[in-house]
C-alpha cells in the first residue's frame, strides 16, 4: 500500500457517514429475532450512491453505548477476531494470549455481554467482506445444542446481511426467483410430504431434496424450510404455473414475526 | 494428516502455499496430459484463490502436501455461480450460508496413480473427513464439490463423487462436474474408510512451514 493510499484512506474514515439505517436495520433485526448484543461490520458493501463506502457498521445497545462514551469505534478486536475467514469463530477458541482478543472479551464483560459468543464472516455476491458478531448468552441458546445454534445464528447473519443489501443497495443483484427444483419440492413440502417422499417425486435423494429446499429456504431469506414454504404461499409464487392441489387448500398464515422452530 | 490454511494467513506460510500450487500444477500437467512448460503456475492459481478461501491440505508421512482442496462459502463469488454462469443450466445460483464449495482438488501424481494408490486413497479420505469435519463444525448441510472430470473419475473409482447435481459442464475446455454432500454420518462413511486410523490427526501449519524452511 502506498503513502497515499494509507492518508486517504484515513481521510475516507473520518468522513464516513454515520450510517444510522444500519442501526435501524439492526434494532428491528434484534426485536423480530430476540437477540441481543449483537455487532456488524461490512466492508465494500454496495449501495446506491457513487463509490462503495469502505465501512458499514451496526452495533447494539450495549455496545453503541460504549462507543459513545469512549468516542471511537475500535475495529481491532472485530477484525481479528475473524474478518476474511469463512468458517464461524467461538469466541472461547480464540487466543486469549492475543492483547487484541484480550480487549475485545474485556469490553465484552466491561459491558456486561459476557464473553461467550460467535462471530461469523460473511461474503457477499458483490465482493464485500462482513462480520457479524453476537452473545449467545440468552435467547433460548441453553436449550438448544451448540450446533443448532450455531445454524441459527448462521441463517440468522445473513438474513440481517441481505436485510443490509436490500436497503442500502439500489439494486439487488440477488434472484430471488425461485428455481423448478425449489418450487417442486417446497410445494410437496406443503402438501407434507417426506423428505424421501419430495426426493422421490423428483427423481433424487432425500439429501437432495433437503438441498433444494435449503436454497429455497435461503432465497427467500426465510428463517426454516416452514417459514419459506408459508412466505412463498403469502407471496403466491408457491403455485404459479401450478395448480394448487385441490380448492379447499388454504393457504398457511404467514408469520408475523421471525420464527426461529427447527424444521 | 491433515492441515488446514486459511487463505489470508497464505503470507504467514509462503513455502507452504507455494507447494500448494506446485501441486495444483503438477496435476493440471498430468491431467491435461501436456508437457513441462505448457501449463504455468499462473494459469492454475485463479480468481477464487484470491478470495481467501480455506485449504484442506492432506500432509504425508514425510510432511509433504499430497492432496489440497479449497472451500468457499456460497454466499461469495464461487466457481459455480460465477465461472459457469454462462452455461449453466436454467440460472443455475446456488446461494445459502449452510452449504459452501469445495473445488480445486488436487492430488499428487494424479496419472500416476496405480504405483501411488494407497497415498492417493488415504490423502482423498483425509481431505473428505477433514471436509465434513469443518462443515460440521460450520454447521453446515451441505457441500458441493466442483471437480474436474480427472478428479471426478477418481472419485467415483472410490465410492466417493456424491450425488450428481447438474450435467457436467465446460470450461475452458475441460469437462467440470458438480457433486452433493450432504454433511454427516453418511459422508463421513464414504470417506472414512479409505482415511484409515488416525490419519486425520490436524498438523501444525508453523511446524510444516518452519520444516520447509530448514530445507526438510
Amino acid at each position: 500500500m502506498y503513502c497515499e493510499d494509507v492518508f486517504d484512506l484515513i481521510d475516507r474514515l473520518a468522513r464516513a457517514d454515520r450510517r444510522s439505517i444500519l442501526n435501524s436495520f439492526l434494532d428491528e433485526f434484534l426485536r423480530a429475532t430476540d437477540l441481543a448484543d449483537v455487532a456488524y461490520v461490512a466492508f465494500n458493501l454496495l449501495t446506491g450512491v457513487v463509490g462503495r463506502p469502505l465501512l458499514s457498521a451496526a452495533c447494539g445497545p450495549s455496545w453503541r453505548k460504549l462507543h459513545v462514551q469512549s468516542g471511537r469505534v475500535d475495529l481491532g478486536p472485530l477484525l481479528r477476531a475473524g474478518l476474511g475467514g469463512i468458517a464461524p469463530v467461538r469466541w472461547g477458541a480464540l487466543e486469549r494470549d492475543d492483547p487484541i482478543i484480550r480487549k475485545l472479551l474485556g469490553e465484552a464483560l466491561e459491558l456486561d455481554v459476557d464473553s461467550n459468543g460467535v462471530s461469523i464472516p460473511l461474503r457477499g455476491c458483490d465482493g464485500e467482506y462482513a462480520l457479524f458478531s453476537v452473545c449467545v448468552r440468552g435467547s433460548g441458546a441453553s436449550e438448544m445444542s451448540r450446533h443448532a445454534v450455531t445454524r441459527r445464528l448462521m441463517i440468522a447473519s445473513a438474513i440481517f446481511h441481505a436485510m443490509v443489501r436490500r436497503g442500502s443497495s439500489a439494486r439487488d443483484s440477488r434472484s430471488d426467483q425461485l428455481m423448478d427444483r425449489e418450487l417442486a419440492c417446497l410445494r410437496l413440502k406443503a402438501l407434507r410430504k417426506t423428505d424421501d417422499e419430495i426426493g422421490l417425486a423428483i427423481g433424487a435423494s432425500s439429501s437432495a431434496a433437503r438441498f433444494w429446499m435449503e436454497t429455497a429456504r435461503a432465497r427467500l431469506d426465510a428463517p426454516t424450510v416452514d417459514a419459506a414454504v408459508q412466505k412463498a404461499v403469502g407471496t403466491g409464487s408457491m403455485w404459479r404455473g401450478a395448480e394448487p392441489p385441490c380448492p379447499s387448500f388454504e393457504p398457511i398464515r404467514l408469520a408475523a414475526s421471525i420464527d426461529w422452530r427447527e424444521r | 494428516m491433515i492441515a488446514l490454511l486459511p487463505g489470508e494467513s497464505r503470507a504467514l506460510f509462503p513455502r507452504l502455499a507455494d507447494e500448494m500450487y506446485d501441486l495444483r500444477l503438477s496435476a493440471a500437467r498430468a491431467r491435461l496430459d501436456r508437457p513441462l512448460g505448457a501449463v504455468s503456475r499462473l494459469s492454475v492459481v485463479d480468481y477464487f484463490d484470491s478470495l481467501d478461501p480455506l485449504y484442506v491440505l492432506a500432509i504425508n508421512d514425510a510432511e509433504r502436501i499430497v492432496g489440497a482442496l479449497r472451500l468457499l462459502p456460497t454466499t461469495g463469488v464461487t466457481m459455480l455461480n460465477d465461472a459457469f454462469a454462462a452455461s449453466a443450466p436454467q440460472s443455475l445460483r446456488i446461494e445459502s450460508p449452510l452449504i459452501w464449495e469445495a473445488s480445486g482438488l488436487s492430488l499428487e501424481a494424479i496419472e500416476n496413480c496405480q504405483a501411488q494408490e494407497k497415498i492417493i486413497d488415504r490423502a482423498v479420505g483425509e481431505i473428505g473427513v477433514a471436509l465434513n469435519e469443518i462443515a460440521q463444525a460450520a454447521a453446515l448441510t451441505h457441500v458441493i464439490g466442483v471437480f474436474d472430470s480427472g478428479a471426478h473419475r477418481l472419485l467415483s473409482f472410490r465410492g466417493c463423487a456424491g450425488e450428481t447435481l447438474t450435467p457436467p459442464m465446460s470450461l475452458d475446455g475441460e469437462e467440470i462436474c458438480v457433486a452433493l454432500y450432504e454433511v454427516g454420518a453418511a459422508m463421513d462413511a464414504q470417506f472414512s474408510y479409505l482415511a484409515g486410523a488416525d490419519a486425520c490427526r490436524l498438523v501444525n501449519l508453523a511446524n510444516l512451514e518452519s520444516a520447509r524452511f530448514r530445507g526438510r
